[in-house]
């Protein structure tokens, strides 16, 4: 037994006269209880607070306390504490006089005592006392688990913030890069083009026809990497730029859509009023409803007009709102799905269908952009129908 | 009679300076055309200084074509310096760029550009460029004759 459990074993023991302590304090080491004589109510009250198993005392000590020592000593101990006190009184009179003393830890002891029974109280007082000590231990452990439990919360947190700064670091490094590679990809096309222009204007004459083909294939080779560029710009500007919601009119956005592009200007798109007012960033969704809209009119069936329906649907559940693209085009294989919206995602070869393969993650890093989402539904040969799913402009925010 | 100053055309890119003068000649414009290489000679150029002193044969323009990103000045440089000019307040500046940085529209139009314009990427694009440039700035517009 170490100092401290030693001492919370410990019975303090105040009698009114030599004689009864000793006589007491025998009896209850022959039953091997470590026992405390205390000379007054405040050496016990000191004892107490220094730690003890329970206290033993008589009626009238608590009586004669004019200075509540015992009740203020009881009232600083720590909250998980109840001290048993053991008290003995005078047969027939207890009840009402120790009315003061009846929210603590109590056990009252008629005189003359029988000490089978106080040694059983003795036993059950310190048996209590163990329990509380027990308690406090548990207290303790918690308190500290607690503690280290936050501090690896805040080691977690801090690291999560170190992380998080590099990785936009790298991030914006790498959108700056692309950003500056864009750039300086696109001078030498505008000459490659141009010169080849000015190749075939002033020395077309001596050109025979396989001459004029070359110089046509470099111009068309030139154009379509630039609009490989223009797109990888398109994208980066979206992955990286400044993002500011507001209510756009869909059905406004989409003629002037239609208005701005000549391809889609042939009466080959339908669209089906009413169409509500969106949460959207005006820029990013019109180039969302324009690449949704040529990706529909490109990829038709050889012998099919295009032709590509827009619809809005609202969700009574939530917020949202899905608009459809539906065509009537070659449709896509379901495995193809969640490929077609990644970068360079191509399910066809340039020949059959022009394009980049950006447009789609475009469209899905727009639309993620204004809080979004994209996706589709298809079956290869009857069509495709994709769908931009945004927030409603009334939605609560 | 609108007198014909010249046109300045501030790029450091020899291909782009070579495509735009292409350009420019076939829209007939009757405006001379003096090309400025750098930031630095295009300051030279609006201030007369240097080789540019002599105003009679080098007036000044009636429109600047300025390109942003250059070595050593910057076109926005050129731009802050100009707009602080008094006697050269009426040069219509239009910005001729490979950059759509918002960040350089911004700052274009906050330093006094007239018109902000991307470099396009085909020889048609351009000629349509040069003439609707032509029709607005050089024969609709009214200039301040001060």
């Amino acid at each position: 037994m170490n100092d401290e459990t030693a001492q919370r074993e410990r019975v303090l023991v105040l009698m009114p006269t030599r004689k009864d302590s000793e006589r007491t304090i025998a009896f209850l080491s022959d039953a091997n209880f470590h026992c405390l004589a205390c000379p007054d109510l405040p050496a016990l009250c000191r004892e107490i607070a220094r730690g003890a198993g329970a206290a033993l005392l008589t009626e009238e000590a608590i009586l004669q306390d004019r200075e509540q020592c015992l009740a203020a000593t009881l009232r600083q101990e720590p909250s998980w504490s109840n001290f048993p006190l053991i008290v003995l009184v005078h047969s027939g009179q207890n009840s009402g006089r120790l009315s003061a003393a009846q929210m603590l830890n109590v056990t009252l002891i008629e005189r003359p005592v029988r000490f089978v029974t106080l040694r059983s109280v003795v036993e059950a007082a310190l048996r209590h006392r163990r329990q509380q000590y027990q308690i406090r231990d548990t207290l303790l452990q918690l308190t500290q688990a607690h503690r280290e439990l936050e501090s690896a919360n805040q080691d977690l947190e801090m690291r999560v913030r170190e992380r998080t700064q590099k990785l936009q670091e790298t991030v914006s490094e790498l959108e700056a890069f692309s950003y500056t590679v864009s750039h300086d990809l696109r001078a030498p096309l505008r000459a490659i083009e141009g010169y080849a222009r000015a190749l075939a204007d002033d020395y077309g004459a001596k050109l025979d026809a396989g001459g004029k083909v070359f110089l046509a294939k470099i111009s068309a080779a030139a154009a379509r990497l630039d609009l490989l560029v223009q797109d990888v710009l398109a994208y980066s500007r979206i992955a990286k730029g400044e993002i500011h919601l507001q209510d756009v009119n869909l059905a406004k956005l989409v003629q002037e859509a239609v208005e701005t592009y000549p391809q889609f200007r042939n009466g080959s798109i339908i669209v089906k009023e009413p169409l509500p007012v969106v949460r959207a960033h005006p820029a990013y969704l019109i180039q969302c409803v324009s690449n949704l809209l040529g990706n529909g009119l490109k990829f038709a069936r050889p012998d099919v007009p295009p032709l590509v329906t827009i619809r809005a649907e609202e969700d009574p559940n939530t917020d949202n709102v899905k608009i459809w693209f539906e065509d009537n085009g070659i449709g896509i294989a379901p495995e193809h799905f969640q490929e077609i919206f990644q970068i360079f995602g191509r399910v066809h070869s340039d020949k059959q269908y022009e394009g980049t393969g950006i447009g789609l993650a475009i469209v899905r890093k727009a639309a993620e952009r204004m809080g979004g989402s994209v996706g589709l539904t298809s079956e290869v040969g009857k069509g495709s129908r994709f769908w931009l799913s945004l927030k409603k402009a009334n939605a609560t925010h | 009679m609108r007198p014909t100053k010249p046109i300045l055309l501030v790029d450091d890119s020899e291909d782009d300076v070579f495509l735009m003068r292409r350009a420019l000649k076939e829209a007939a414009l009757p405006n001379p055309i003096f090309v400025a290489e750098d930031g630095l000679k295009a300051v030279d150029y609006l201030a007369g200084r240097a080789q540019f002193s002599d105003r009679t044969m080098f007036p000044i323009p009636a429109l600047m074509f300025l390109d942003l990103k250059m070595p050593g000045k910057k076109g926005l440089d050129v731009l802050a310096w100009l707009r602080e000019q008094e006697h050269l307040r009426s040069v219509v500046v239009v910005i001729l760029t490979s950059s759509q940085e918002p960040s350089d529209l911004h700052q274009a139009y906050r330093l006094g550009a007239n018109s902000y314009l991307v470099k396009p990427s085909t020889t048609d694009r351009l000629r349509e460029l040069v003439q609707a440039v032509k029709s607005y700035w050089l024969e609709f517009n009214l200039f301040d004759s001060v």
